[in-house]
């Protein structure tokens, strides 16, 4: 490589890293707990598992609805949830309006063998404000995009780093680093090391970072994609309102289309995630990868008939998939302690570069004074 | 102009790595169990060499 393009990839490395290190170093420092917040969620507030008395029956989903409904009379029920762990545990989410903000939920969630409510999950705890802090700084959707920006801004840092490594590296061996020439060296070689080494999970972890970013782009591609074009036949019919069918016969006709898929959530008529007509439920298959891909079905509200069912488009799945490969959550524990290992890697990575930055300039200005004294 | 060659006292290891990296991540993703395994296993190789590195500084 010639020095002037050497040059030009080191200006970019520079700037880009820059840019984007306080913001990188907050999301490695709030990302680390968010690995393990099933584990801290856990400890910090002991889950009850929704155990079954022997042979008992499930209760039906309306009755668990009307017991939802009667802990906060004066809300709408909007959104049915199942936990991906504990198959006896069913979540409601209640609001004022179906398409109230997120920020107006209120939670229940019970047992599906006794009725009793269980804990159910905290908006307002520890973990919920690093998770804020770590998606969008309390700032909404132009807080995630910006930090999407950063994420890019990561990613050309990487990049320009891979780049670079040749021509620094041209003479030497893997693994080598300076340790007694200089400070400065020693920290040279390391982050050098460290970055070439764990590139790959660094780009990984930073693309599907930049895609989680979008999830409210996303969102809206698909109400205005396929989520209309589902509900094309129901344009200009009154909104279902008054009482609605059961939502018991309404997942039993979902489930029926879709062998083998489980329910993760059933969204009522007027929410974000369906239409003014229909209980979309949202159904995920069983392997690790499938688990993760969701497929609609759409039962009309009022006469609890399927309308449609489909698999979601590849924007939407490549969001899906994305949340794994940005969280680590899905291989074990084992796979947690990598992630965190990877992550406090990052973290060097990033002090060291930045470190090497400061040496650099006051080598510069050393320079300068002598040179003019 | 320069003939391009693949430099592999060089590059070899990063590429190594980097193709052991991007396989652990995705097996996991594949399947439970045996995947699991393999993902971890994958994944310890630029962990270790890293933290080597890091001590051997």
């Amino acid at each position: 490589m010639q020095v002037k393009t050497a040059k030009r990839w080191f200006l970019w490395h520079k700037w880009t890293s820059l840019i984007c290190t306080l913001f990188l170093l907050m999301l490695c420092l709030t990302g680390l707990p968010l690995i393990f917040h099933e584990e801290i969620d856990g400890w910090l507030e002991p889950e009850t598992a929704a155990t079954a008395p022997a042979g008992a029956p499930r209760i039906s989903l309306d009755s668990l609805a009307v017991i939802a409904g009667a802990v906060h009379p004066d809300l709408h029920i909007r959104y049915v949830f199942w936990d991906r762990d504990d198959p006896g545990k069913v979540g409601f989410d209640l609001s004022p309006r179906p398409d109230a903000p997120v920020s107006q939920s209120h939670y229940v969630s019970l047992n599906a063998f006794t009725g009793q409510a269980l804990p159910g999950p905290k908006t307002d705890g520890i973990m919920y404000t690093i998770l804020q802090l770590h998606t969008s700084m309390f700032a909404g959707i132009p807080g995630k995009l910006f930090l999407g920006l950063m994420g890019i801004l990561f990613v050309i840092a990487i990049i320009s780093g891979i780049v670079l490594y040749g021509p620094i590296m041209k003479n030497f061996n893997f693994g080598m680093v300076r340790k007694h020439k200089s400070k400065r060296l020693r920290w040279l070689d390391t982050h050098n090391l460290l970055g070439i080494i764990t590139a790959a999970w660094m780009l990984v972890v930073g693309l599907t970072g930049i895609i989680n970013t979008l999830s409210d782009v996303v969102l809206g591609l698909w109400q205005q994609g396929q989520l209309k074009e589902m509900t094309a036949p129901y344009v200009g019919a009154p909104p279902a309102e008054g009482k609605l069918g059961s939502l018991d016969s309404a997942l039993n006709v979902a489930c029926r289309a879709a062998p083998g898929m489980k329910p993760t959530i059933i969204t009522y008529p007027g929410t974000i995630f369906s239409s003014r007509h229909h209980y979309a439920i949202f159904l995920r298959g069983s392997s690790p990868l499938t688990s993760r891909l969701l497929m609609p079905a759409l039962v009309d509200a009022k006469t609890g008939r399927l309308t449609d069912i489909r698999e979601m488009p590849w924007y939407v799945n490549t969001l899906f998939l994305s949340e794994p490969l940005h969280f680590g959550d899905y291989g074990g524990w084992p796979l947690k302690i990598i992630w965190a290992l990877f992550d406090l890697i990052t973290l060097i990575v990033l002090v060291t570069g930045l470190y090497l930055w400061f040496a650099r300039r006051k080598a510069h200005q050393q320079q300068w004074e002598r040179l003019s004294t | 102009m320069q003939k391009v060659r693949f430099n592999s006292k060089l590059w070899g290891m990063p590429l190594l790595i980097t193709i052991i990296s991007l396989g652990g991540l995705l097996t996991a993703l594949a399947g439970d169990g045996i995947w699991d395994i393999l993902s971890w296993l994958a994944l310890s190789l630029p962990v270790g060499l890293a933290f080597r590195g890091l001590f051997k500084a």
